[in-house]
């Protein structure tokens, strides 16, 4: 009771006005609500101006041309068993081998053929490889087949895969000094993205292979 | 003793006589009138005679007393005062005397306690009092805005006091000058319209673009919204607002020629901004109010943005 | 570097490169530098596909590498190089407004493969424009490519050094020989002609196939292997900086005024360092006889539109001398000072209404001022001016000095100095609109997620018409019906606030552009 009396008298202990605030204007009163999360707003966005349009469309095609492109890298596996339809057709379309950088402008520990080249000789590991190389000939071949089947069922077009698939076949010979690279490169595109369920296992078996390595 | 006894006898006379004349010269020279002054005119009356006929004068109310500097100086009284303040008592006087030599600038109560030497309560007393008579008005000073001051009830008070043409009572009348603001770059606008449609030479264009502040002044008077009258400077100041606003370009050029006595003329013209407005302002983080507390993930966050719906909606 | 541009270039990233690159490049940036082996590690991808994406970003120019002393190589990532995705629509759109359709394809091959050989970018143009039956024929495209270079549009890329090593390439220094830079080399397109009548007589071999024997051959025949070429960043930004500049002055004088100004930064182009403050001097004969004859502006009429613009309060071109009939120069630390502040200034009218606008333009002109003479000049009650000014320091757009009459800094005898400090402003509206440009990449990321399960389907069912060839009216609508009306309702409305949201994203690029322009000419001396 006695407690009361004490400390401050009426009003406040300093001067409002030093606080900006003049004699008979009123405080803002306390706050009971918390304020909106979004309030009204006091003035609205600008129209937009016309007449870019067609950079609107160089905007999406380029980006569209980009997502498709060989630079376009998504990571691979994971989200697979989840989504699988979805992404078999996506990932259909894109990662076209196509691209083929001038080595000689990169650090050569970036190029795939060259590391397995060494790992050949250090890993014995990878000896693996030459049988594996003649599993992707046969999983290939069964794809071709299956998709053409697919196609035909399902009236859905496969055509880009069958060309890529033809691509990749006829590449081989073609570049006769990295046979053996670019074959096992076909190992990994084919189980990776021509993935029709049948070799599966083989994918899993891929990364279980290759995890400790790295 | 011969003069003496026409002394005498001539002295009710006399009297009137002194009484009227001093009532002229202080009517013929109404800044008031020093002792000096009367002496000169009148050499033949007595200093004692002098201040006689004085104290008759103020007793009746006549005339009045007022000390400039060292001297006493004698000035006519409004012949209404007489009645203004009767009943008053002489502190009231003083009172009335001190406020109405503030003239229409007007007085500050404060200044006018150290000035009649009455104690504070005193004054605000008679303040009152004179203020409840309607002899003296109180007007609200715009330079300061709790501050009141005093003059006669019949002046209009000065523009130092009332902030001239923008104010009404203290209040700035802020919509006023906003409706000027607009009138005066609607002028301007139309003219450079004007100028554009001539199809003329560039400089021609733009010189034609140019209006001089007594056009737009002309312009506004005859337009007839301004309910006191302006003055080509309150013109210009609504010009200046609008060369803030950047609405507008000023140009200075000497004047035109000896039948111009001005020697500058101020030439305005309405301009094109060099943008419309920038990107930033056509989004609607432009105008978030809660754009600092917007993060992806957070409650406010850009897929969750009711702005970005209602102008994606729009 | 700030975190909104970090994040933004994360988003720019995972939109062109997917997320590998996305979380190599945020590494990289969070350390500054590295070698290869903790981006597999930190990362959580397998060693091929960091590799992949490495060499795509080496090639984009994103990230580059060096070696390091103790042998291994290291890579680093620029911030800014990812940034400029955001103009490169703006750069095509450059290149067909000022040399047609070939350049703009050019350009585009250019930016998607982020360097090319002269002829194998011929070569990709040219089957591009085979595609969609235009006559331009190699020459033609070659052509194009010569004057994309004279112009200076596109640049070659660093040479190996001589003693450059496998592990880690080296190249030679871009200021060692400046002009090595824009010299067309020679190419023999002879393979490339008889590749193209041979495919266009055998139209039943496959597109891909195709392509890729045509690819092959390029790399055979045409003689200027290991010769790369990029666009030229810096010139397509001072394309668009000399756009600013016209557009400004024909707005605020108008378009006549704009095309002379658009001429004289033609003329100024060859004589001024792109480096410089300001454009060398040009006198008014160099000017006039440089007019488009079509524009039939008399000597007296370009000499009244001089005048009319030196004298104009914008800032955009000076008088420096009388010889010549007059010399002029654009001084573009001052044109982007003026063009700065209208961006701020509409961005203080628009957000917090014209007389706050006067207030900051009041400033502007003046200098520092008090509350009080603010309140008396922009006749503004003070109860008013008082909260403007409190929002306009609140945010950053005014800044507040005091002055001190006494000594012991009481506020009661102070006084309180209101001022604008450009500087900051500009970095300040940068930032923010970095950020807006981030919320609206996200939010259209957010919309497109949202409905990814119909766009996809919708997909489909465009690929299936496309892939059935000799598709009867009646099939095809059958097809098409796949899709409800109410999904093609959905559908088109996504469509709408896509482009929406990329409309309001390339927009905001012009506020960004200018921002960045006025902070690097405020940094010239």
């Amino acid at each position: 009771m006695a407690g009361r009396g004490r400390g401050r008298g009426r009003g406040l202990s300093f001067n409002l006005e030093n606080l900006g605030i003049g004699r008979g204007e009123s405080i803002a009163g306390a706050k009971l609500l918390p304020p909106p999360t979004f309030p009204p707003l006091d003035f609205h966005p600008q129209p937009l101006i016309p007449g870019d349009e067609y950079v609107v469309q160089l905007k999406q095609d380029f980006r569209t041309a980009m997502q498709e492109s060989a630079f376009f890298v998504r990571p691979s596996a994971k989200r697979r068993d989840i989504e699988r339809y979805s992404d078999k057709y996506q990932i259909g379309q894109t990662e076209d081998l196509d691209w083929d950088p001038d080595w000689s402008r990169l650090p050569s520990e970036l190029n795939p053929k060259r590391r397995r080249k060494v790992r050949a000789v250090v890993a014995p590991k990878i000896q693996m490889k030459p049988a594996k190389k003649i599993d992707v000939k046969e999983i290939s071949a069964k794809i071709k087949v299956s998709s053409m089947e697919a196609s035909r069922d399902a009236k859905e077009d496969e055509e880009n895969e069958e060309e890529e698939e033809e691509k990749e076949e006829e590449a081989a010979p073609e570049e006769e000094v990295y046979e053996e690279e670019e074959l096992e490169d076909d190992t990994d595109y084919n189980q990776t993205y021509f993935d029709n369920g049948e070799n599966y296992g083989a994918d899993e078996d891929d990364d279980l292979e290759e995890g400790p390595v790295y | 003793m011969a003069a003496q006894e026409i002394q005498i006898k001539r002295e009710p006379m006399e009297e009137a006589e002194l009484d009227n004349r001093i009532i002229e010269l202080c009517s013929e020279i109404p800044k008031g009138i020093t002792d000096a002054v009367i002496q000169n005119d009148m050499p033949q009356f007595s200093p004692q005679e002098r201040v006689m006929a004085i104290n008759r004068l103020l007793s009746t109310n006549k005339v009045c007393l007022l000390k400039s500097g060292s001297q006493l100086i004698y000035k006519l009284k409004d012949p209404d005062v007489g009645n203004k303040t009767k009943g008053g008592d002489t502190q009231e006087q003083i009172m009335y005397q001190i406020i109405e030599d503030a003239g229409n600038k007007g007085i500050w109560i404060r200044d006018i306690r150290t000035k009649s030497n009455l104690p504070m309560t005193a004054v605000n007393k008679l303040v009152k009092s004179l203020e409840s008579k309607k002899v003296i008005k109180a007007v609200k000073s715009v330079s300061a805005s709790k501050k009141k001051v005093y003059m006669l009830a019949s002046l209009e008070p000065d523009r130092s006091v009332t902030g001239g043409a923008w104010y009404s009572d203290q209040d700035f009348e802020s919509e006023f000058v906003e409706v000027l603001n607009q009138q005066c770059f609607n002028y301007l606008e139309q003219r450079v319209k004007l100028a554009r449609e001539s199809n003329s030479e560039p400089m021609t264009q733009r010189n034609a673009s140019f209006a001089s502040s007594s056009d737009v002044w002309k312009f506004i008077t005859e337009l007839g919204i301004s309910k006191v009258s302006l003055a080509v400077e309150d013109i210009e100041t609504i010009l200046d607002t609008l060369i803030y606003d950047g609405k507008v370009e000023k140009s200075i050029v000497a004047g035109g020629g000896a039948a111009d006595g001005e020697s500058q003329v101020k030439l305005y013209r309405a301009i094109t901004p060099v943008i419309i407005n920038t990107g930033l302002m056509r989004s609607p983080c432009g105008v978030c109010p809660v754009f600092r507390e917007c993060h992806e993930a957070g409650i406010v966050s850009p897929s969750t943005c009711l702005y970005m719906k209602d102008w994606l909606d729009a | 570097m700030s975190l909104e541009q970090i994040k933004l270039c994360s988003f720019i990233l995972r939109e062109h490169f997917g997320e590998v690159a996305e979380k190599i490049v945020n590494y990289l940036l969070r350390k500054g530098s590295t070698s290869l082996k903790p981006l597999t590690t930190e990362c959580g991808f397998t060693l091929d596909k960091v590799k992949r994406c490495l060499a795509a970003l080496i090639q984009h120019g994103i990230v580059t590498f060096s070696q390091h002393k103790a042998g291994f190589v290291e890579y680093f990532a620029s911030v800014d190089n990812v940034l400029s995705y955001l103009f490169f629509p703006q750069y095509i759109n450059c290149a067909k407004t000022l040399f047609g359709d070939e350049s703009e394809l050019i350009i585009e091959e250019l930016l998607h493969q982020g360097q090319l050989t002269m002829s194998g970018t011929i070569n990709r143009v040219t089957q591009r424009l085979a595609q969609a039956e235009s006559s331009q024929d190699v020459y033609g495209v070659r052509d194009k490519f010569v004057d994309l270079i004279k112009t200076q549009f596109v640049k070659q890329c660093p040479l190996l050094t001589p003693d450059s090593k496998a592990r880690s390439p080296a190249f030679a220094e871009d200021t060692e020989n400046p002009e090595q830079a824009f010299t067309v080399p020679q190419v023999d397109l002879a393979g490339l002609v008889k590749r193209k009548r041979k495919i266009s007589d055998d139209e039943n071999e496959d597109h891909a196939r195709k392509k890729r024997k045509l690819e092959n051959s390029a790399a055979e025949k045409c003689g200027d292997e290991g010769i790369y070429w990029t666009i030229n960043h810096a010139r397509f930004q001072q394309y668009l900086r000399d756009q600013a500049i016209v557009t400004a002055v024909s707005r605020k004088v108008d378009v006549r005024a704009g095309e002379i100004i658009a001429c004289f930064l033609r003329i100024s182009e060859m004589k001024t360092a792109s480096e410089s403050i300001s454009t060398n001097a040009i006198t008014y004969n160099e000017i006039f006889q440089s007019l488009p004859k079509e524009m039939g502006i008399t000597r007296q009429i370009l000499d009244q539109y001089l005048r009319i613009i030196v004298e104009d309060a914008s800032d955009f071109l000076q008088k420096t001398g009388d010889s010549g009939g007059g010399m002029f120069a654009i001084n573009f630390q001052r044109a982007f000072k003026h063009l700065c502040q209208a961006h701020v200034q509409s961005v203080i009218g628009e957000k917090y209404g014209s007389k706050c606008l006067r207030v900051y333009r009041l400033l502007a002109m003046k200098g520092h001022l008090e509350q009080k003479q603010i309140e008396e000049m922009a006749m503004i009650p003070a109860k008013e001016a008082k909260e403007m000014l409190y929002s306009l320091f609140d945010e950053q757009l005014v800044t507040i000095k005091e002055v001190p009459k006494t000594p012991d800094h009481a506020p009661s005898r102070t006084f309180y100095l209101f001022g604008i400090q450009l500087n900051q402003v500009a970095r300040m509206l940068l930032q923010k609109t970095t950020k807006a440009m981030l919320n609206v990449c996200l939010r259209r990321a957010h919309e497109t997620q949202q409905h990814r399960r119909l766009l996809e389907k919708q997909q489909r069912m465009e690929a299936i018409i496309a892939s059935m060839e000799n598709l009867e009216e009646e099939q095809k609508t059958e097809i098409e019906e796949m899709v409800t009306p109410a999904e093609k309702a959905q559908l088109s409305k996504i469509k709408k606030m896509t482009h929406k949201l990329e409309q309001c994203e390339s927009q905001l690029c012009d506020t960004m552009f200018v921002m960045e322009m006025y902070i690097k000419y405020a940094h010239m001396k």
